[in-house]
């Protein structure tokens, strides 16, 4: 595997087609994120999105989409918090591989 | 509080950037808690049919899917610009309410806002 491959600015990859897992796990270091079940399966989540939707989402479609796919347990924006705190859409875009959320605000 | 705003699509999905930047700014109001209402008309049409996925840009028909995740559910189509192209409305992808001329006159009187993409 490239040990480095393009990033932006803050981080976000450049190619989407360069994710894997191994890369996920050195960018949720990075961010102090540590990945455990849970958090792959919302890694997962948001790349499932992106493949449907062409969008890096933004919190609230992504905690929706979160409730139709998951469940309702974890389609709460505590749930994500809780993994991921601070801003979970813009943390997991990256850690994901997506580009930056487009309505990040 | 809630403006009622209105977005007017009028150009076709790929003719340019404006498609995509009135989705964008759609979803940036979701964020914010608006609902803004959503008409495509005139070439805008061209937004709501199906075939779009052998182009190197961002599928636009993909992300219009997306918009009910982001709370936008009330869309119409102006039908005189479909029957102007030889389109229907069986032929939409997404739910539209169906508007003539005299209502889509009156959904833009009782905006507070309305902003044509």
């Amino acid at each position: 595997m490239n040990p480095s491959p393009a990033r932006d600015q803050e981080g976000f990859l450049l190619d989407l087609q360069a994710w894997n897992e191994d890369l996920a796990a050195v960018i949720a270091q990075e961010v102090g994120v540590p990945l455990d079940a849970g958090h792959w399966e919302l890694v997962y989540l948001i790349r499932s999105f992106y493949a449907e939707f062409d969008l890096s989402p933004s919190m609230r479609p992504l905690i929706k989409y979160a409730g139709q796919k998951l469940g309702p347990d974890k389609g709460k924006s505590l749930y994500f918090l809780s993994l991921f705190p601070g801003s979970p859409a813009k943390l997991l875009a990256k850690i994901a591989g997506l580009p930056k959320p487009e309505n990040c605000l | 509080m809630t403006i009622k705003c209105l977005v007017i699509f009028r150009e076709s999905p790929y003719s340019g950037l404006r498609a995509r930047e009135g989705l964008e700014a759609v979803m940036a109001m979701a964020a914010y808690d608006q609902q803004p209402q959503l008409v495509f008309m005139a070439e805008g049409v061209w937004q709501l049919m199906a075939q779009q996925d052998e182009l190197e840009r961002k599928n636009h028909s993909k992300m219009l899917a997306a918009l009910s995740l982001y709370g936008v559910d009330q869309l119409f189509v102006h039908t005189p610009s479909l029957i102007a192209r030889g389109l229907s409305h069986a032929a939409l992808l997404l739910p539209c309410e169906p508007l003539d001329n005299t209502t889509l006159s009156a959904l833009i009187a009782q905006s507070h806002k309305v902003l044509s993409f």
